[in-house]
């Protein structure tokens, strides 16, 4: 009685640990994520996006620990994780400079439209 | 008894295993009002079909997952990533409506100076207008003061009243006068002038042949303070020649006494002398 007791223990504890993990280790999508930061690195996400790029590192850096013990399922999320905010770094950084272009053109436009602008102040009246 | 102790120790496994989330439809709902803000700049969603479209689909995602109650990890992830997609969206719409800005710079800046172009020659079409009519104005005040057109040019007679009597010193009036054909004459740079000082027959000869050089230089003088260039005038004086009616009574002597200016008719053309009339 007492062994079957302890072996459907056994086996209920077996079910907890394997439930929520998968086999294969996430190899692939581990270098995506490692290229999608130097992507991001490397169009200056470190001066426009500076969170999210160290949210990024920091995803996978944790990923990587979790795969050294061998949950895969964990380090698969954070792996996807770190991807999805390396993608936004990315978007972020694109954002920040087309804008920071756009507000320089604008600028620019106003200063032309001021310059080319002659004043009204030219029209003297005359005296008699 | 074994039956009991077995599902008895089943179900906590159950528990601990997938624990199943609990349903946040705010969330979700807060979401999808994000999803559709994007479009309220005006086809804020065009810039950005792909991405708004992958938030949707995260999103959609999400909403499966609460419907079956999924396990928490699972929805959190999710939660996780569909945010992080819509961030993304927003800032590739910010992107690509900052890169049209740039893509039609060059057409505004263009615009600008068209425009710019445009105002300019309506201002000196303006100016034109106004110079023309401030032009026709002294022309008109010129008429008044007694001009002839007559071969040599048109002539201006300054009567002896404007003179102080037997002075070449201009009275008050007789300086308005002289200002007012300054600046006609200043209307017409190209013109030459020729200045003719008479006087009536009373007093001797000598005297009234000083007098009228004096008064027609005077009136000289006052013409290039106010801005005639000297080099373009000439100044005579004919004394008690040329009268223009009797010295026989007082009327007539004071229409002799005058200066006359006449203005060329040629551009850059001397003032033919009056000798040469007859």
């Amino acid at each position: 009685m007492i062994k079957i007791l302890s072996s459907m223990a056994l086996l209920s504890l077996f079910a907890i640990t394997t439930a929520c993990s998968s086999v294969k280790p996430p190899n692939s999508l581990a270098t995506q994520a490692r290229e999608r930061i130097i992507q991001a690195e490397s169009i200056g996400a470190d001066q426009e996006a500076p969170l999210e790029l160290r949210e990024a590192s920091q995803y996978l850096s944790d990923a990587e620990a979790s795969m050294q013990r061998n949950r895969h399922e964990e380090a698969q999320l954070l792996l996807e994780k770190s991807l999805i905010t390396s993608e936004l770094a990315i978007a972020r950084t694109n954002s920040q400079k087309a804008q920071q272009a756009a507000a320089q053109i604008e600028k620019d436009l106003d200063l032309l439209r001021r310059e080319s602008t002659p004043n009204t102040q030219s029209n003297s009246t005359f005296e008699n | 008894m074994r039956k009991f102790i077995m599902t008895s120790l089943l179900i906590p496994a159950f528990l601990f295993g997938c624990a199943s989330t609990p349903r946040d439809n705010s969330q979700i709902s807060s979401l999808q009002q994000q999803i559709d803000q994007l479009d309220t700049n005006p086809e804020g969603k065009q810039y950005a079909p792909v991405a708004v479209r992958q938030a949707q689909e995260s999103l959609d995602k999400l909403k499966t997952l609460a419907n079956k109650g999924s396990k928490s990890d699972e929805y959190q992830h999710q939660l996780f990533v569909t945010e992080k997609q819509i961030e993304i969206a927003r800032e590739t719409i910010n992107q690509k409506q900052a890169e049209e800005v740039v893509a039609t710079a060059e057409l505004r800046r263009k615009d600008i100076l068209l425009q710019a172009e445009q105002q300019q020659s309506e201002q000196a079409r303006s100016l034109a207008a106004s110079m023309a009519g401030r032009a026709q104005a002294l022309e008109q005040q010129v008429s008044d003061l007694q001009a002839q057109e007559t071969d040599r040019g048109l002539v201006l007679t300054l009567g002896a009243v404007l003179f102080e009597t037997g002075k070449a010193t201009l009275q008050e009036g007789g300086r308005r006068t002289v200002t007012k054909i300054a600046e006609f004459l200043n209307q017409y740079p190209e013109r030459n002038i020729l200045i003719e000082g008479f006087t009536d027959s009373t007093g001797s000869e000598d005297f009234n042949q000083r007098l009228s050089e004096q008064r027609a230089e005077a009136v000289k003088e006052l013409l290039v303070l106010n801005g005639v260039e000297a080099n373009r005038i000439e100044v005579q004086g004919h004394g008690e020649a040329y009268p223009v009616a009797s010295n026989e009574n007082a009327a007539g002597r004071q229409q002799n006494r005058r200066v006359e200016i006449v203005i060329g008719k040629e551009n850059g053309a001397r003032v033919s002398d009056r000798a040469d009339e007859f």
